[in-house]
């Protein structure tokens, strides 16, 4: 639970460190960044998974108002910054039970090796959206058209998936 | 079996769809990837996915236990198939003090059994549902954590603590045959009583020749026989005070299983009531079959809330014999517990008052303090209206041994039988 404390703060830490913000936004990333690993090394401490999501959305927030001062060039960084936000949340959410919990070695090693794939899976995924971003073209009515439809897909692509989610929920309770 | 969904399935389509639109909103593609990760979460923590099969035995060391020892709860898991994270974890009733605490979280393979065992410390007597497992399938990254129940299989009957008494009132009224008990009448028995005359009848081996060649005229040696006493206890479960280290109710059970334990060890008949909201009683009887009757008794005791009059006159002769030697427990608070005590003065009684005082703090105001010294001496002029009733009456600290107020009240009923007499 220590080392998953500690990792927590390090992650956040890390996303508040690659904002690179610049000098005119400095003062307001720093102050919503120190807000954001006090927050999770908080809800790490307490021991209370349910306030992570708030955490994790103060860490995006920071990383928006940092690259809101940037020019259009594209961060490189973005992908890196994507997945250690997941990894904080998966952090502080998975490793910070509200009970002691005595786990075995060969459950513990499950799950790192889940956490391990899912991590690299959720890299790639971030790479492939940033290699997207970098390939399309900019700017143009086209390129926004179709903005605006991946962005309906993805909601339409959600409500499917928690619809499944439901569904197979009531069918195993039946 | 049940689910409950974590925050994954909840906060990842907000972060998703926030993500996407604060970069279209903002003009910053990088919003966008920041979503990425959490939609392979999403699509992660929603999959379907096979449940395990398992099975799931539990078994008690002891299913009748003394107050404050320990059991041991074993649990075996088989696996049907691969269970990879399972989170098993005891239910047991509040009272039971687990040991590790917290579930265990083990990886089970499939045809593998694993064991779990848990420490469970019996803080307070009754009567407790055990065994239950709750096993949790806690995938790593999942949305969803369903919960295969186990149902509690044991009753844990954790019995009152009860302690040793080298004195016991001696009741005067005594009958039938068995016990330890001299009777106060002349028959056939060890304990010398009288020398008489002879008269026709009288056994040879009775003769006092000693006496005889005193006298010049034939004298007996009478005797008396070993008797049994009906002990009846009373407990007053009106009310239960409640304190820190326990209710006035716990302590009255625990002496009542002291007195019950001590009087059957000298092979009295021993019964008991409870009377409160709730009438409850058991018949006098002797042996270790009625000690196990009386302590299955003593673990239902409770305070029910009632506001009815209550008297002695409904309950059964069988239960309180004419004659019957009676110890009552009571805080001596309800005034229906009094009566009930008043009118038991009519049979050989005694009362252990368990005190009030040690559940009650004063106020420190001049004013909550003079309630408090008032409250004490009505309390003090409730025992004394029993004592002129005929019931010495002693009060008792539940955290204080019971032994002195025992030989106190030993003493007591020596001289009210003496008086009486």
């Amino acid at each position: 639970v220590t080392r998953a404390r500690a990792g927590s703060g390090v992650f956040a830490a890390a996303v508040v460190v690659l904002t690179r913000a610049s000098a005119e936004r400095l003062a307001v990333t720093a102050a919503i960044g120190v807000l954001a690993v006090a927050w999770t090394l908080l809800v790490a401490g307490l021991r209370r998974p349910v306030l992570v999501s708030g955490a994790v959305a103060l860490l995006g927030g920071e990383y928006a108002v940092a690259i809101g001062g940037r020019g259009s060039q594209i961060d490189p960084l973005a992908p890196l910054v994507a997945l250690l936000l997941y990894a904080t949340f998966e952090a502080t959410t998975a490793w910070t039970p509200d009970r002691p919990v005595r786990v075995e070695v060969g459950a513990a090693h499950h799950s790192v090796n889940v956490m391990l794939r899912v991590g690299v899976a959720a890299w790639m995924a971030a790479l492939a959206v940033m290699a997207g971003v970098v390939l399309a073209p900019s700017g143009g009515t086209g390129m926004r058209v179709s903005g605006a439809a991946a962005a309906c897909l993805a909601a339409v692509l959600l409500a499917a998936l928690a619809r499944r989610a439901c569904r197979h929920q009531d069918a195993e309770a039946t | 079996m049940s689910d409950t969904r974590t925050t994954r399935t909840i906060v990842f389509p907000w972060f998703i769809v926030a993500a996407i639109v604060a970069a279209f909103a903002l003009h910053r593609p990088e919003l966008a990837i920041l979503a990425a990760p959490f939609v392979v979460g999403f699509v992660y923590a929603t999959r379907a996915r096979a449940l395990p099969t398992v099975r799931v035995a539990t078994e008690l060391s002891s299913e009748r236990v003394m107050e404050g020892t320990a059991v041991e709860l074993r649990g075996h898991i088989d696996a049907v198939h691969d269970a990879t994270s399972l989170e098993i974890e005891p239910v047991v009733a509040a009272g039971l003090h687990v040991t590790p605490p917290g579930p265990a979280r083990l990886r089970v393979d499939a045809g593998a059994t694993a064991h779990v065992g848990w420490t469970l410390t019996c803080r307070h007597w009754g009567v407790y549902a055990v065994g239950g497992l709750r096993v949790r399938v806690v995938e790593p990254l999942s949305g969803r954590e369903p919960i295969l129940y186990t149902s509690p299989r044991h009753r844990l009957k954790v019995l009152p603590g009860v302690s040793r008494l080298r004195t016991l009132i001696v009741p005067v009224r005594t009958h039938g045959f068995g016990g330890n008990d001299p009777a106060h009448r002349v028959g056939e028995g060890v304990e010398f009583a009288q020398v008489r005359p002879y008269q026709p009848g009288d056994r040879r081996r009775d003769v006092n020749w000693r006496v005889s060649s005193r006298r010049g005229s034939l004298w007996v040696s009478g005797r008396r026989p070993d008797e049994s006493a009906d002990i009846v206890v009373f407990i007053d479960d009106f009310l239960d005070l409640a304190g820190p280290n326990g209710s006035s109710l716990d302590a009255a059970v625990r002496l009542a299983g002291t007195l019950a334990e001590s009087y059957l060890a000298r092979r009295e008949r021993v019964g008991v009531i409870g009377f409160g909201g709730i009438v409850r009683w058991l018949e006098p009887a002797a042996g270790t079959m009625q000690h196990y009757r009386l302590l299955d008794a003593l673990l239902e005791t409770q305070s029910f809330l009632s506001y009815a009059q209550k008297s002695i006159a409904r309950i059964p002769v069988r239960a309180l014999p004419p004659g019957a030697f009676v110890v009552a427990i009571s805080p001596l608070l309800d005034e229906r517990a009094r009566d009930a005590l008043h009118d038991l003065a009519r049979f050989d009684t005694v009362a252990i008052e368990v005190s009030a005082a040690q559940f009650a703090t004063p106020q420190r105001d001049a004013l909550g303090q003079v309630a408090y010294r008032l409250w004490n001496l009505e309390r003090a002029a409730r025992r004394r209206r029993l004592r002129n009733a005929g019931i010495p009456v002693v009060e008792w600290r539940s955290d204080e041994p019971v032994a002195p107020v025992i030989e106190t009240l030993e003493r007591w009923h020596r001289r009210a039988v003496v008086r009486h007499a």
